[in-house]
């Protein structure tokens, strides 16, 4: 990406400034019903990295795609066990608001952007981080 | 009990503000299509009666699932505690903030903190809160309540926003809705680095994990949860759920149910105290009490704790629609805000809006967690009534008067006679049995200003009875008729109609003339003595009937001696069996000719009708309480009438009962308004219904309106269906 003269900040996150123009990260799995994307992100340049920046890439292994939110119980069970912090974050799209007469706008505090990339053979592990 | 003034002026001044009500309309109708395309595919109510079990279990099991939760959380280095209410949890805050030397706290979302004024609390002691959430943030800068549980701001509009912001700011900010939320990014982002603590709510708290989940759209709570060292977990202690899978379950109603979302952009779960900045965060969770547990303990009002505030009952409310949430609740809104006003600030704080629900149970209808809220708003009007009251003009209908069966019908007798003067010449015809005008110092002047007053029937039904021969040679039932004051004194025809097509259907019916008036509005004002007091009467007068069913074309009578006999006499030995036989062989009279005697097959029509085309009105009490709204459908292609819908069939006609004339006229007033244009769009000349509580407001609305167009029971047309054409 560098080659490609974008500015790729490897630092600590918090430093990044306020609003980075975008971040990348892998996910766990998604939702195939609601187009919803899981990811373990207690590690906090995880949550900066999706929280922050104006456009959110996610690489997306096909073979972690499970059917509904009910299917996600077993591996979301699986993330709480033991007594460890942790901090999954189910994402839909990018952020959103109907706040204002009810008029939905794209794009609030979260990323405007959400761009999802299938890429086979990451890896097909639910719960890996 | 006079109705407190500043109250009566608060309901007027949200009804002369048209744009209200027309955003709050607007809204209610898309949300219902929004609502029915996210549950395509699913089964709400095999859904909402999982949730209902599960939140059931969780307030018996409570304590249990509280210490659970508890250990876990704390295990995963989260601390946890319990206020008793509210004042001991802003102190908690304050605090922590003073010992952190904190002075800006950045806020997501969270009802309870409204319930602590919280802001406020932290203010006087020189910390600033800082909503994040967009709709929270544009009503603390002007200085109001949310209206509404999810769009706090749904009262306000662009410019209005445009205008609070460019003050905030210091430069003018113009009234696109883009530029304002591009505007809330930038200006709220530094609040999120610059605040010493993060302050969220939380969904559900999860008891074998430990952890909290929240549901939201905007991405604030995320970043108050990660950006700031400290994070404080405000909630109520009802949030509790046991396991993942439970929380899951609520994820799959609450944005469906909300906004009619799939899901929302986020759900955050957090568990325990993760890391910030290369420490580990403190992670404060405090429990509030305020009032739950109380609730908790009511059996009668408990079942408001399954709630998951998804405030889809205001979005469906036609008296929410009319007035907004600032009329219509206070920190909670509409059916859910009235119990929950009760038991968190006071049952003197929800007096007034515990009558200003209708009662057309579209709230019951829509609640992901199967509360019978109208059921517990009911109960709550009484407790008010017990308390504070029910005014001279009530008490003297209802206790002087109705209980006294031959007095009421003497008066009734002497009102037919005596309202003479005031009424249409033509009163042997159903349509003109109508009071235009009524004389100016009889009640206020705006009465019959937007619609008719039905007036009494020349002879009533029950003077009547006697008179009608029935020829039913081998009747295949017998059934007792619980007739109603509507079909008693107003419209007798409706009884006579139901005879003739019964008789055609070869069943004979019984009149016991010892029944009275069912008692609702005695009941529905809060006066229970004298509703189980007529109760009886009519439990009395059918249990010395020897029929098959009862059946009844009020579907208001109906629920009475289907639900509300049978509750209020449960305690009374020797009348709970009586009442329950009763309710057990009781139905809506389309309901029995349906799905009783199949009469859609076996009518014996005689081409009347022609096609004639008629557009139907669901009474509230029929869909909502008895659920029936295909049966009178099928009788009434079945007689050869044609059925185009009106838009909002379902909605409420604005009758309820004593509501349109003691209580509320002016909400009143403005359902009916709708219904009127709804009916009238549809370009039909019949507006057919089975109940005559809704017949009297259309009769009267729609006959004002438009005089071409009739209003007429089921029972009529089809009766009508039955004569030959002369």
């Amino acid at each position: 990406m560098s080659e490609a003269g974008v500015d790729v900040f490897t630092g600590k996150f918090r430093n990044a400034g306020q609003l980075p123009g975008a971040g990348i990260t892998f996910c766990n799995f998604c939702l195939a019903d609601s187009g919803t994307v899981v990811l373990e992100s207690t590690d906090e340049e995880m949550r900066l990295a999706t929280t922050l920046p104006e456009m959110h890439f996610i690489l997306v292994d096909p073979a972690t795609i499970l059917p509904d939110n009910l299917a996600a119980v077993e591996p979301m069970t699986a993330f709480h066990q033991g007594h460890d912090p942790k901090f999954i974050a189910y994402i839909t799209g990018p952020s959103r608001t109907a706040d204002i007469e009810r008029v939905l706008t794209i794009g609030c505090h979260g990323p405007r952007e959400v761009h999802i990339l299938l890429v086979e053979g990451i890896s097909s592990d639910l719960t890996e981080n | 009990m006079a109705t407190n003034e500043t109250y009566k002026k608060s309901v007027e001044a949200a009804i002369s503000n048209p744009k209200l009500s027309k955003a709050l309309h607007l809204f209610g109708d898309a949300y219902l299509i929004a609502r029915e395309n996210a549950y395509r595919g699913l089964d709400f109510e095999a859904m909402r009666t999982e949730l209902a079990e599960i939140k059931d279990e969780v307030r018996i099991r409570r304590k249990e699932l509280l210490a659970e939760f508890i250990k876990n959380a704390e295990a995963a280095g989260s601390k946890v505690f319990i206020a008793k209410d509210t004042k001991e949890a802003n102190d908690y805050v304050i605090n922590l903030a003073k010992e952190k030397g904190a002075k800006l706290i950045a806020k997501s979302k969270s009802m309870v903190s409204e319930e602590a004024h919280l802001n406020k609390a932290l203010e006087a002691h020189g910390i600033r809160a800082a909503e994040t959430d967009l709709g929270e943030w544009i009503i603390q800068l002007a200085g109001q309540r949310p209206s509404h549980m999810v769009m706090p701001a749904i009262h306000m509009f662009k410019e209005e926003v445009a205008q609070l912001f460019s003050k905030e700011a210091g430069t003018y900010i113009s009234p696109e809705i883009k530029t304002l939320v591009d505007h809330a990014r930038l200006r709220l982002r530094k609040e999120y680095f610059n605040a010493d603590i993060g302050l969220t709510g939380a969904n559900f708290l999860v008891a074998n994990t430990g952890g909290i989940g929240l549901v939201t759209n905007e991405g604030n709570a995320r970043l108050c949860a990660t950006l700031p060292k400290v994070h404080i977990v405000f909630a109520g202690i009802h949030k509790l759920v046991r396991n993942m899978e439970d929380a899951i379950k609520i994820t799959r109603l609450l944005p469906r149910n909300a906004t009619g979302q799939l899901l929302t952009s986020y759900i955050t779960w957090i568990r325990g105290a993760v890391p910030v900045n290369g420490e580990q965060k403190e992670q404060h969770i405090i429990l509030i009490d305020g009032g739950r547990e109380a609730l908790y303990e009511s059996k009668a009002c408990q079942n408001a704790l399954r709630c998951i505030q998804c405030g889809a009952c205001a979005n469906v409310c036609p008296v929410y629609q009319t007035v907004g949430g600032h009329v219509f609740g206070s920190i909670y809104i509409s059916a859910i805000g009235i119990i929950l006003t009760a038991f968190y600030e006071g049952l003197d704080k929800a007096k007034d809006i515990t009558r200003a629900c209708i009662g057309c149970r579209s709230c019951v209808a829509v609640c992901p967690s199967k509360i019978d809220l109208e059921e517990i708003i009911l109960h709550l009007r009484n407790e008010v009534t017990k308390e504070y009251g029910m005014g001279v003009v009530k008490n003297v209908a209802f206790k002087a008067v109705m209980k006294n069966r031959g007095l009421f019908h003497n008066l009734v007798r002497a009102a037919s006679k005596l309202q003479r003067p005031v009424t249409h010449k033509d009163r042997g015809e159903s349509g003109q049995r109508i009071i235009r005008h009524l004389p100016l110092h009889f009640m206020e002047k705006d009465f019959t200003e937007w619609r008719d007053l039905p007036s009494i029937a020349p002879k009533s039904f029950r003077d009547q009875f006697a008179t009608i021969t029935q020829q039913v040679s081998a009747p295949q039932y017998r059934v007792g008729f619980f007739v109603g004051c509507g079909a008693d004194f107003v419209y007798p025809e409706v009884g006579v109609s139901l005879i003739k097509v019964l008789n055609s259907l070869n069943v004979e019916v019984v009149f016991p003339k010892a029944q009275n008036c069912c008692g609702i509005p005695a009941l529905y004002a809060g006066d229970t003595e004298t509703g189980v007091y007529l109760a009886k009467q009519s439990v009395q007068a059918f249990a010395e009937a020897d029929v098959d069913y009862i059946l009844s074309i009020c579907p208001t009578c109906t629920m009475a001696i289907k639900r509300d006999f049978v509750d209020r006499l449960a305690d009374q030995p020797e009348w709970s069996a009586k009442a329950l036989a009763l309710s057990n062989k009781t139905m809506d009279a389309s309901a029995f000719l349906e799905n009783v005697l199949g009469a859609s097959g076996k009518l014996k029509t005689k081409g009347t009708a022609s096609g004639r085309t008629v557009t139907y009105h669901d009474s509230c009490h029929l869909k909502r309480g008895s659920n029936v709204w295909k049966e009178p459908r099928a009788l009434l292609e079945a007689s050869g009438h044609q059925i185009k819908e009106m838009k909002n069939s379902d909605r409420c006609c604005g009758f309820g009962g004593t509501y349109s004339f003691l209580s509320h006229p002016q909400i009143s007033k403005q359902i009916t308004k709708d219904k009127v244009e709804t009916i009238q769009t549809t370009g039909v000349k019949t507006v057919a219904t089975d109940c005559p509580g809704c017949m009297i407001m259309l009769k009267g609305a729609v006959g004002k309106a438009d005089e071409t167009i009739r209003c007429v029971h089921t029972m009529e047309l089809l009766a009508e269906s039955l004569e030959v054409k002369e």
